[in-house]
C-alpha cells in the first residue's frame, strides 16, 4: 500500500517536472497571479491545503471503513 | 479556532502601501511619474497629500501633483545633473495612509552619481502623519497580499514538527520492542509527511510569485526536501520488515535519527548558512518586531494552534487505522 503511494507520489512529481516548465513560460494564466496584490497566490495555497487534507481524509476514511467491515464480517 | 483563523486570514485588509511606479529608467530634466498605491486614500485626503522623492538620505520636492483617484497620483520630478545616490524612493504622504513609498531599481544612463552631490533638502519634508491610521496586516514590498500565507504555509511546518515530535517520543519507547508505540510512530510520521508535502507545494507556489522561481537552493528548501525523502525512506524501511518486534526496533532507531536530522536540517542549518531567503534565518532572530506585528500575531498564534489540533485529529484517525490494520494482520 505504502509502496504504491510512494510510486504514485513519484509519478506526480515526474508529471509536475514536465508540466511546470511548460506552464512557466510566462503565459497569460500565470501573469494573472501577479495582479491585485498577488491575492491569487494565497487562494492557490489555501486550495492546495484543503484539497490535500480532503483527499487524505477521504482515503483514510475509506480504508478505516473497509477494515471495520472486515472485522465485523469475521465476527459474524 | 481554524474558522476564526481562516476568516481573519482572508478578511483583514492590508494597510496602505506603494505598489509601483510607471517608469523604469531615469531621464535628465523633467520626468512625469505615475505612482500606484495599494489600499491608499489619495483622493479621500487630497488636501493633505504630499509627494517627494528620497535619494540616498536626502530628499527632493516634486511639481505638478495631480491626483487621479485613490490609488493613482501623478507628479513631475525635475532631476538635476548629479545625484548623491542611485537608491531612489518615491514617497506619497497623507494623514490616512502615512508615508507610502515605492523603492525600485531604475536604470540610469543620463544622471551622474556623485556621492558628495547635495540636493535642496537634506532632511525629510515635514509631514502631518508618518504612520498610517488604518488597521490591517503590514504591507511589505514584493509580498503584498501573500503575507496572508503566513497563516497557511508556515503552520504546516509547525504541525509537521509537532507530529514528528510525537513520532520521536513513540520511537524511543518502541526501541524496547513496544509494538503499540511503533504504531503511534508510524501514524504520526504518515500524517507529518502529509503536512510536509503540503508545506513544500505551498512554499513552492509562494516562491514562484515572490522569489520568481519554483525552487531555489535555499538551505531551508533543500533541507525540507531531504527531510521528506528521509521520512519516506522510514516508511519504506518499516514496511520491508516482516517480524513485528524487529520492525518496531529497527524503524524506531531510524525514526530517531530522522528526527534529529530534521532538527539539524530545518532549525540549525538555515541559521548557520548565509544564503537563506527565509525570514528569520541567516543569523536573524526568527520573529523580530519588524517581521511580525500585532495584527499578524493575533491571527498567527491561533493559526499555529488550530492547524496543530487539526493535525493531531488526523493523527488519531490514522492511529485508529494502524491499530485496526495490526489487529487484522495478527489473525
Amino acid at each position: 500500500m505504502i509502496k504504491s503511494t510512494v510510486v504514485k507520489a513519484f509519478q506526480v512529481m515526474l508529471v509536475m517536472m514536465i508540466v511546470t516548465p511548460l506552464w512557466a513560460q510566462g503565459n497569460g494564466l500565470e501573469n494573472t497571479f501577479f495582479e491585485s496584490g498577488k491575492i491569487k497566490v494565497v487562494m492557490g495555497v489555501a486550495v492546495i491545503i484543503f484539497i490535500g487534507i480532503a483527499i487524505y481524509l477521504f482515503r483514510l476514511d475509506k480504508k478505516i471503513s473497509k477494515l471495520e467491515k472486515e472485522i465485523h464480517d469475521e465476527k459474524n | 479556532m481554524l474558522g476564526y483563523v481562516l476568516v481573519a486570514t482572508f478578511s483583514v485588509p492590508l494597510v496602505p502601501g506603494g505598489l509601483s511606479i510607471n517608469i523604469d529608467a531615469l531621464h535628465r530634466g523633467k520626468q512625469t511619474v505615475i505612482f500606484t498605491g495599494y489600499n491608499t486614500h489619495f483622493q479621500d485626503d487630497a488636501q493633505h497629500l504630499q509627494c517627494f522623492v528620497g535619494v540616498g538620505d536626502q530628499y527632493m520636492a516634486v511639481e505638478n501633483i495631480l491626483i487621479q483617484d485613490n490609488q493613482h497620483v501623478q507628479f513631475e520630478v525635475n532631476w538635476p545633473d548629479t545625484l548623491p545616490s542611485s537608491a531612489i524612493a518615491f514617497y506619497v504622504n497623507n494623514t490616512i495612509d502615512g508615508s507610502v513609498y515605492v523603492s525600485t531599481a531604475l536604470s540610469n544612463k543620463e544622471i551622474a552619481i556623485i556621492s558628495n552631490a547635495t540636493l535642496e533638502n537634506t532632511t525629510k519634508p515635514n509631514v502631518l502623519n508618518d504612520e498610517h491610521t488604518v488597521w490591517g496586516f503590514p504591507f511589505q514590498p514584493i509580498l503584498f497580499e501573500t503575507i496572508r500565507n503566513l497563516m497557511l504555509h508556515v503552520p504546516m511546518w509547525f504541525t509537521m514538527f509537532f507530529l514528528m515530535g510525537i513520532g520521536f517520543v513513540a520511537s524511543i519507547k518502541a526501541m524496547r520492542g513496544n509494538v503499540n508505540s511503533d504504531l503511534v510512530a508510524v501514524a504520526s510520521v504518515k500524517v507529518g509527511l502529509l503536512f510536509c508535502i503540503l508545506g513544500l507545494i505551498t512554499g513552492s507556489l509562494w516562491a514562484r510569485f515572490t522569489w520568481l522561481t519554483w525552487w531555489t537552493k535555499d538551505p531551508q528548501l533543500n533541507g525540507a526536501l531531504v527531510v521528506f525523502i528521509v521520512y519516506a525512506a522510514y516508511l519504506l524501511l518499516r514496511n520491508s520488515i516482516d517480524d513485528e518486534i524487529k520492525r518496531a526496533r529497527i524503524s524506531a532507531v531510524f525514526n530517531i535519527f530522522a528526527f534529529v536530522l530534521m532538527i539539524v536540517l530545518l532549525m540549525v542549518m538555515p541559521r548557520i548558512a548565509d544564503n537563506s531567503l527565509h525570514p528569520g534565518k541567516s543569523g536573524n532572530p526568527a520573529f523580530s518586531k519588524y517581521d511580525l506585528d500585532s495584527s499578524l500575531r493575533s491571527v498567527f498564534y491561533p493559526a499555529v494552534i488550530g492547524w496543530i489540533l487539526l493535525g493531531y485529529w488526523i493523527y488519531t484517525l490514522q492511529l485508529k487505522f494502524e491499530k485496526l490494520n495490526d489487529k487484522i494482520n495478527r489473525r
